[in-house]
């Protein structure tokens, strides 16, 4: 299919190159010279005509010359760093005209407007750190999910793709991680509104997370702002200390009607296929694992299968769980304005399929953005936007499918039996993606209102309301053949809906404005509610799920005598804040910013009600000063330095209440009525708090033909929430409680260059790095023990980053006894594997992140390769310690091996990588074949990837009579090439998490995860 | 026009500000526990909800985890978890988890402390009777889980050795391990404080005859002999309950001799835990099996009734196993206090202190029941008549948990006893604590060495 597209697509160039060539007829010529404002010439500034392949560049004398046919063109002059000028003109036959040029210093990208927390500032203004993304920044390379699309482009922000999984969620990480037991995850806000952003709707389901940002269409943003350090973040108090990306979607902008239609396909493969044993290799394995282990005769194979069915037996389940995955998306955008009134619309569709058999993510989505100016002064500003995602899913990591497939699902077993039923002996993915039928559904609807309204000159209020409504389903059907029932199947419904309504009134004062000075206040409140209803129905005797029966004969059979029905309790939480701002500035030169929130909420104790989060930040136009007239190189030079707090209250609601089950609620023991509690109260809860300090400087040199930016910053965090494991002696396993300190420290910096520049040719370089160092300051009274990420063991150890790999040292194979040798706790050598003898081996954090953008543009073709790198930061292949440990184990399971197993130790002396093969967890020290984690399945996690390359061409508008403005064709590939240590697992891995905790201390942890996915697109964007 | 809009404007945008300001949202269907003891039937319903915690600690994991450590066991379809405990390999991240205990003692404590606090109008009758089921239910956690998690008493002679930490209030301050003396010495002061404040009958619930019980029970575990025997037949001649004729406690018939036993119904079924990993007519491989040698004793014999008790799969194949059938059932009543225990807790004391003709007559007892008239004679010395309590003991309560503790019993008073080939005392006999004990100056057990 890829082949045929490609084909197409070359032959239409063709035939538009060859279409071209019958186009000239009668010539003239049009010379001139551009210059600058002080009328020194200026070379290498493009001419081109607007609409046409004709263009050139200015010679070093500023001169220029153009032989075109005859005709009326729009001819226009275009340079680095001055404002573009065009001119429309009528070149008659025969005839030279002279069109000279003055261009401006461009001041336009200072003056450009940016979204800031609760208002908009010029780019100028802003004192605190954030990163501009343009949507199209974010499109240019197809990902399922906008936030993939920032990976490598903004300094200091660390983008982890979620695995090759349709509608996997993505970590994103601001500024390493500051978070143990609180959502990590910077605060996404949608015009204005921070929406619902739970990754554990439906928990580890399947070994999967849902992504709360997957129904956002990318199609629909205009562009995005990543705040980073507290002056920009400190105006959303306890909720922006891990940085808060403001997403601003697309409004009518152009007078007129005007459309635009993207339309996409391409094709999905992993970036790796993991190499698994096959029947006769995993047999010989196995039986030698027996020997050794002390046995006579053949093995005892798994559910008593002979060695003869299992020796013709070969199923490559890889095979079958992984293939080939289509991916196409139509989306139709509308723009209209009149003086009054603007409306703008999208209707897009977007179908994701995986790699992975079974498995895909559909997107439909539908917005309009409405702008009314009714009266004077007043403009109302309508968004709403309804889509529905919907996952086709499969079973992944530890649940099944592709993860059976790298493990439990062994070469012996067939798909089929010899009656042509699926095979019920062992894990069979294929059995259990064709007999479950598995849906999550995500109905998301996000609007708002805002009403400004200018009082006078000096004031003006705005309100804000709105409501983001996500109903969600997990839809599941067993077939009665699968649970191993008479029946057709069962269903098990679960839904949940979040009500998050907001709103906001906010008082913008000027209180002084005059050529020195210019005094701003804003003051602000602001409530916002989420209400969570969940219901969970069980049909045991229904012919499909949900989706295909309708959910209401599920929701009646459910509540049926063969069905089961809960409801879920009410979780209601709140914040109520008030904040205000104070920009000041002199001269437009020296800028001053103060913010200030106070917070209160509903998530935290009763004796912490209240945060209050002030910040102050400065900024110095240095370029402007005299004493800098004369280092004519620096064009722009701007030093900036903030200071303040913020907090992060990213955490479930009631964590400091204990509630008692009343004796009224009708749970009965011996009769009589029970109230009971499993909470441990923390009237003291409260946010995380962190102080960030931050100095940055913003450069452009030689005209701006080199910008970019350099920062340090220091966050430290206080009061890191925390799931604590407490001795069950208090009656209890965890509570929520504020412990410890985190510091987060690094700088970034990033530089765009233009590196050539001549003719229609240009080369543009986007270089960023950022340098995390993260360290755990203290803990309180609580040992490394009390805080676990997950079952990954990952800890958090004072002194070390968050996420320290807190393992046992692997030290060789013993080559007389072909057993692993450890390191206990002293560094001496043993053969035990002991918990005592943990410690502190690396962490999953990076040193190092960043991307490089090269950008090569000639005349409407332009080829773009984004690499991105990550440098340091362990791997821990978590699964690898059953796919090469033990083969079977008292409840242990057998599983698959991959063939890096054969360099084992098969006799004394033997210098093998891997111990002898043994079916008894004692062998290598083990109590059971599950507690193995050591330095073994460690790994450096440093990368690097290419991972976008785009080629586009712009089709001439004039073969399409105006009618059409922009007609772009572009091919790209993702994931390409990937350069990293670690074999048979992709390097980049955010597994599926089973909570926050997890989230945050357990990327680069690999359990069974699936590769991330290497894609191939084509795409042609029309805008007429 | 516009001054009038302007204002109306300002009046509704400060109203605004402190309209919606909401922030009081707790969970629905709870109450805090300054709401809950408001009433009698608050703290009947706090103490109800004691018993179910209590129920669902003493229903599963308690007995099944001293199985695991014991000879009971055939181990050939457990899982990972429980397969580490047959190993006798626990470590901090594989413990047994039996510390839930500790919630049903936070659970007594907040009881203990309301009574004082808190005046419903109980009479003062009333209040000693409800803080002596508090207490009572207390002391007994803390002895199933001392035995579990510390090695027994008499491993040294002057039970200086590690217990489990004790909590006697509901605060949360982390406390340290207090030494298997202090805790027997804890669990036997409290329950004979309780004992005369406890009803006489009051099915289950702790009742006097619960606390002289467990009295009999403690005592016997210590080797005071004198005293187990003092309680036991007290129980025996008093209590009102009696031997009953059925061969299985957990089947309806054996009602008479139940002391203490959970309550199951459809709608609170506490038999599940037992029956999942047990029941065999519905499952014809359920995790826990019996070992050959165990259903043999009975099972070996056909005029022993108690030969129903368990059921060969795939007899004399290299795949035989042998199931359990006494928890064969939907929903059942788990005995933990029992008239069986009663007999053979004083046959055995009798045979110990020498009075061999009441030794003999308990123990006929219950072969009776087992065989009709006895079916076998017996030697009337001591030694042997203490083996064979022990032997019936074995058959009798079999899968209750009980097993370990009596081998560590005589383990402890020098009597040469191997487990499954490890010695009695071995340091994996006893469950490790999770890493989550990990605070300055806990000290952890000992782990393996018994394999």
């Amino acid at each position: 299919m890829i082949k045929k597209s490609l084909l197409n697509f070359f032959f239409l160039l063709g035939f538009l190159v060859f279409l071209e060539s019958f186009a000239n007829a009668q010539t003239g010529t049009i010379t001139g010279k551009v210059t600058d404002e002080a009328s020194n010439p200026l070379s290498g500034v493009t001419v081109k005509l607007v609409g046409t392949t004709y263009a050139i560049a200015t010679d070093a004398g500023g001169n220029y010359k153009l032989e075109i046919p005859s005709g009326n063109y729009t001819i226009e002059f275009s340079y680095l760093g001055y404002v573009s000028t065009k001119r429309k003109i009528n070149l008659e036959a025969g005839k030279t005209l002279n069109i000279n040029s003055s261009l401006k210093e461009d001041s336009k990208t200072l003056d450009e407007v940016v979204a800031v927390g609760y208002g908009t500032k010029s780019k100028r203004e802003v004192t605190g750190s954030q990163i501009s993304l343009k949507g199209k920044e974010l499109t240019d390379m197809p990902s399922q999910s906008f936030e993939n699309g920032i990976q490598g482009k903004a300094a200091g922000v660390q983008a982890i793709t979620g695995s090759g999984m349709a509608g996997s969620a993505a970590l994103i990480r601001i500024r390493g991680v500051a978070s143990l037991s609180a959502g990590g995850d910077p605060l996404y806000v949608v015009d204005g509104i921070p929406i619902t952003q739970d990754y554990f709707m439906n928990g580890n389901s399947g070994g999967f997370n849902n992504n709360p940002l997957a129904t956002i269409n990318p199609n629909d943003i205009e562009d995005i702002q990543i705040l980073k350090d507290a002056a920009a973040t400190s105006i959303y108090g306890s909720r922006g200390a891990n940085g808060v990306i403001l997403i601003t979607t697309k409004r009518a902008k152009k007078n007129g009607l005007s459309f635009d239609f993207t339309a996409r396909t391409g094709i999905a493969l992993p970036t790796v296929k993991p190499q698994m044993l096959n029947n006769k290799e995993w047999l010989q394995l196995y039986q030698e694992a027996w020997e050794n282990d002390g046995n006579v005769g053949k093995a005892k194979l798994p559910n008593n299968i002979s060695w003869e069915d299992a020796e013709k037996t070969n199923t490559d389940w890889i095979d079958e769980t992984m293939g080939l995955g289509f991916k196409q998306m139509y989306s139709l955008g509308t723009s209209y304005r009149r003086k009054k009134f603007a409306v703008y619309g999208t209707l897009s569709w977007d179908d994701n399929g995986s790699y992975v058999k079974g498995n895909k993510y559909s997107r439909t989505s539908g917005r309009l953005n409405f702008d009314i100016n009714p009266i004077k002064n007043l403009n109302i500003a309508i968004s709403t936007s309804l889509s529905r995602g919907t996952n086709t899913r499969v079973d992944a990591a530890w649940s099944g499918g592709f993860g059976a497939a790298m493990s439990t699902a062994l070469p012996i077993f067939s798909i089929y039996d010899t009656a042509g039923e699926y095979l019920n002996l062992g894990p069979n993915p294929v059995r259990v993606r064709n007999l479950k039928d598995w849906k999550t559904i995500e109905n998301r609807s996000i609007n708002n209102i805002t009403a400004n309204y200018v009082v006078n000159s000096k004031l003006t209020f705005t309100a804000v309301g709105s409501v983001d409504f996500m109903n969600f389903k997990e839809d599941r059907f067993e077939a009665g053949k699968l649970i191993n029932k008479t029946t057709p199947g069962q269903t098990n419904l679960y839904m949940k809906t979040v009500l998050n309504s907001n709103y906001n009134v906010i008082a913008n004062y000027t209180i002084l404005k005059n050529v020195l000075h210019d005094f701003k206040a804003m003051l602000g409140t602001e409530y916002q509610r989420f209400e969570n209803n969940s219901e969970n129905f069980f049909a045991s005797n229904v012919t499909g799920p949900g989706n295909e029966i309708g959910f209401q004969q599920i929701m009646d059979s459910s509540k049926s005598t063969t069905g089961k029905y809960e409801v879920g309790e009410t979780i209601i939480d709140a914040f109520n804040s008030y904040f205000g701002r104070l920009d000041y500035s002199y001269k437009k030169k020296y800028y001053a910013q103060f913010t200030f929130r106070s917070d209160g909420s509903s998530r935290f104790g009763p004796k912490r009600r209240f945060g209050y989060f002030p910040a102050v930040s400065v900024g110095w136009i240095v370029s402007d000063e005299e004493f800098m007239k004369k280092y004519k190189f620096a064009s722009f030079l701007k030093l900036r330095s903030g200071i303040g707090y913020t907090g992060n209250a990213n955490f479930a609601s009631n964590k400091w209440y204990q509630a008692w089950t009343p004796i009224s609620t009708g749970t009965l023991y011996n009769g009589a009525p029970i109230s009971s509690t499993s909470y441990h109260k923390n009237p003291n809860l409260q946010w995380e708090n962190s102080r960030v300090f931050d100095i940055s400087l913003e450069y452009g040199l030689f005209k701006n033909r080199i910008s970019g930016e350099i920062s340090f910053y220091n966050k430290k965090t206080s009061d890191v929430l925390t799931e604590l494991a407490v001795p069950r002696t208090t009656g209890f396993g965890t509570y929520y409680g504020n412990a410890g300190a985190i510091l987060n420290q690094g700088f970034e910096f990033s530089i765009k260059s233009t590196n050539y520049r001549k003719g229609l040719f240009s080369w543009t370089t986007d270089f960023n790095i950022a340098r995390n160092y993260n360290k755990v300051l203290n803990l309180g009274i609580y040992s490394q023990e009390a805080i676990s990420g997950g079952t990954n063991d990952t800890r958090v150890v004072v002194g070390a980053p968050v996420g320290t790999n807190f393992l046992v040292r692997y030290s060789h194979i013993d080559k007389q006894t072909g057993k692993p040798v450890y390191l206990d706790i002293n560094g001496n050598e043993t053969f035990l594997w002991n918990t005592d003898n943990r410690v502190n081996v690396g962490s999953v954090l990076p040193k190092a992140v960043g991307g490089i953008t090269n950008d090569f543009r000639y005349g409407s073709w332009n080829l773009n390769f984004l690499l991105v790198y990550k440098i340091g930061g362990n791997i821990y292949n978590s699964s690898q310690k059953r796919q090469d440990g033990v083969m079977n184990d008292i409840g242990g399971g057998y599983w698959n091996r991959t063939t890096e197993s054969f360099d084992r130790w098969q006799k004394p002396g033997d210098d093998a990588s891997l111990p002898r093969m043994s079916l008894v967890p004692e062998t290598y020290g083990l109590s059971d074949a599950w507690n193995n984690n050591s330095t073994r399945w460690l790994y450096d996690g440093s990368y690097l990837r290419l991972r976008n390359v785009t080629i586009g061409y712009n089709l001439p508008k004039k073969w399409f009579k105006d009618k059409i403005s922009n007609f772009r064709v572009t091919a790209n590939g993702t994931n390409l090439l990937t350069f990293s240590k670690v074999k048979n697992i992709d390097p980049e891995i955010a597994r599926d998490f089973e909570n926050a905790s997890d989230r945050n201390m357990s990327s680069n942890i690999v359990w069974l995860t699936a590769p991330q996915e290497k894609t191939y697109n084509l795409t042609i964007n029309i805008t007429f | 026009m516009k001054n009038k809009f302007n204002t109306l404007l300002v009046c509704l945008l400060t109203a605004s500000l402190f309209s919606c300001t909401k922030l009081e949202f707790t969970p629905e269907n709870s109450v805090s526990v300054d709401q809950i003891f408001k009433t009698k039937e608050d703290f009947k319903g706090v103490l109800n909800g004691v018993y179910d915690k209590f129920a669902n600690q003493m229903n599963g994991n308690i007995p099944m985890m001293s199985e695991l450590l014991a000879d009971n066991i055939d181990p050939v379809n457990l899982s990972t978890e429980y397969g580490v405990v047959y190993k006798r390999a626990t470590f901090k991240f594989r413990t047994g988890d039996c510390l839930d205990l500790y919630s049903v003692i936070y659970h007594t404590n907040v009881v203990i402390e309301k009574l004082k606090t808190e005046d419903v109008g109980f009479t003062d009758a009333e209040k000693k009777e409800l803080d002596g089921e508090a207490r009572c239910i207390r002391a007994w956690a803390h002895w199933e889980m001392c035995k579990l998690y510390a090695q027994p008493y008499g491993y040294t002679t002057d039970n200086s050795h590690l217990g489990i930490p004790l909590r006697v209030d509901s605060d949360y301050k982390v406390v340290l391990r207090n030494s298997v003396k202090e805790i027997y010495d804890f669990v036997i002061s409290e329950l004979k404080a309780v004992e005369p404040n406890l009803a006489d009958v009051k099915p289950y619930n702790a009742t006097k005859w619960c606390a002289k019980a467990l009295l009999a029970k403690v005592y016997f575990q210590m080797h005071d002999y004198t005293n187990a025997l003092l309680y036991a037949d007290d129980v025996i001649k008093n209590s009102g309950f009696q031997l009953s004729d059925s061969i299985n406690r957990f089947a309806p018939g054996a009602e008479k001799e139940i002391i203490f036993a959970i309550n199951s119904t459809l709608g609170n079924n506490k038999s599940n835990s037992l029956s999942g990993n047990y029941r065999s007519d519905n499952n014809p491989n359920p995790s826990f099996k019996a070992v050959k040698a165990l259903a043999l004793m009975s099972a070996g014999s056909d005029s022993d009734k108690r030969a129903k008790l368990y059921k060969v799969n795939k007899p004399n194949t290299p795949n035989e196993t042998w199931a359990f059938t006494k928890f064969n059932r939907d929903v059942f009543n788990i005995p933990l206090l029992h008239m069986t225990d009663m007999v053979l807790t004083r046959a055995e004391c009798y045979a110990i202190k020498g009075e061999k003709q009441k030794a003999y007559d308990d123990l006929m007892l219950i072969r009776k029941r087992a065989y009709n008239e006895g079916n076998r004679t017996f030697d009337m010395n001591i030694s042997t008549l203490q083996d064979s309590v022990q032997y019936e003991r074995r058959i009798e309560m079999a899968a209750e948990g009980d097993r370990l503790h009596q081998l560590k019993r005589l383990g402890s008073e020098g009597k040469s006893i191997l487990i499954r080939n490890a010695p009695w005392n071995c340091p994996g006999m006893i469950l490790q604590f999770p890493n989550s004990f990990t605070t300055l100056g806990f000290v952890f057990n000992e782990e393996g060495g018994c394999n």
